[in-house]
């Protein structure tokens, strides 16, 4: 059995890229919880999760296996760290997850 | 590698850009709108977008338009969920036809009950009209309700006719260089069908058309600069029956509080409420 997660009915999301004038900036994931009127503000590495999940229900596996190819890094090394962010979007109410 | 960043609201609402704000907002309203069961349709601003408005154009604030008969239970639904209600539909403006409300997560918000210059005669048939051609636009991963094209075109042209030397409005001025005349035809007669040809033709430089209209006076006062006594008759003639008449007379006599705390940024002292009443006073002297 595998943990799918996804944003919950009750979120809203956007991306930012950066301005044309900006080249240096980056960009910024923004996640609402429409619930509890709360904004999460996800940058670096956190906007290829945003928007992993944008995308429809992952796995922390599968996150780990598209963050490794964009980041050539092994998914094992970062599998932990990504297991711990999704454990925290839930216990914050961002995500809603299903054994499949 | 480090793994995502994260912040919650409290410690990061100043880095939200305000149109991501008002972007999410839109979503969040939608959500409410879901909730309590209202009829809402998104209006003006980014939900309008470039396809009416010019594509440099920002917004500060949201507008809802509420199906009239829905609006006190959704307001009293967002009061409910942290909003402030800044101004009332009677001191919002002379129209009286919005309330602005704030929430600290989310900013400002104009909940319209009508939208001045259509369906005077009845805002919910008005209302109905607009809703059944509805499309939905998506907002922060949100579809959220809003007006046809078309409508959304014409509403942009009406609420143009609001604005002191109209023919200068770069929302219209917009729409005229970017419209074909089979586009505006279908404006007009659109406009023919939501009781809006008034302030249509207003926006238009048309007014003189309705010389013999109740609200011909209203929307000259609004669309041309005329002394504010000439304002204060249109609005006391505007209105139908003795005790709507005496209501708006008072109106006008008293000290609209909630939009002077919005001018001062405060609620005013009654030193503060002085000194705008008398200042009124000399205006209306000094036109006269």
């Amino acid at each position: 059995m595998t943990i799918y997660y996804s944003f919950a009915p009750h979120v809203a999301f956007l991306l930012q890229e950066p301005s044309e004038k900006d080249l240096e900036g980056q960009p910024t994931f923004y996640v609402a919880h429409l619930k509890k009127s709360d904004i999460m503000v996800l940058n670096g590495t956190g906007v290829f999760v945003g928007e992993t999940l944008a995308a429809g229900p992952q796995s922390a596996r599968e996150i780990a296996d598209t963050l490794s190819e964009v980041f050539e890094v092994e998914p094992a090394e970062i599998l932990g760290d990504i297991q711990t962010f999704l454990d925290s979007m839930m216990s914050k109410d961002f995500l809603v997850s299903e054994e499949k | 590698m480090s793994l995502p960043t994260d912040s919650s609201l409290g410690d990061s609402l100043a880095h939200v850009p305000l149109e991501v704000r008002l972007r999410l907002a839109h979503a969040y309203f939608e959500y409410q709108a879901g909730l309590l069961a209202a009829d809402v349709l998104h209006i003006k601003g980014y939900i309008f977008g470039t396809d009416t408005y010019p594509a440099q154009r920002t917004s500060s604030d949201v507008d809802l338009l509420v199906r009239p008969s829905h609006v006190d239970a959704f307001l009293a639904g967002l009061v409910k969920d942290g909003w402030e209600i800044l101004s009332t539909f009677e001191s919002g403006s002379i129209f009286e036809h919005a309330s602005t409300i704030y929430h600290p997560v989310w900013g400002l918000c104009d909940i319209h009950r009508y939208f001045p210059g259509i369906g005077y005669e009845n805002p919910e048939v008005a209302f109905t009209q607009l809703w059944e051609e509805r499309r939905y636009k998506e907002m922060a991963g949100v579809p959220c309700a809003t007006t046809s094209l078309l409508d959304s075109r014409l509403l942009v042209v009406v609420h143009g006719a609001r604005t002191i030397n109209v023919l200068t409005h770069p929302d219209i001025l917009h729409l005229k260089e970017t419209l074909d005349s089979e586009t505006w035809a279908q404006m007009q007669k659109r406009a023919g069908e939501l009781d809006a040809l008034l302030a249509y033709d207003t926006a238009l430089g048309n007014l003189e058309k309705h010389r013999k209209s109740p609200y011909y006076l209203m929307w000259k006062s609004v669309s041309e600069p005329v002394p504010a006594y000439v304002q204060w008759w249109a609005r006391v003639t505007r209105v139908r029956g003795l005790k709507n008449r005496v209501r708006v007379i008072l109106q006008i006599a008293s000290i609209n509080e909630d939009s002077l705390a919005m001018s001062l940024g405060h609620r005013p002292s009654k030193q503060e409420k002085r000194a705008w009443f008398y200042s009124r006073l000399r205006k209306l002297v000094a036109k006269r």
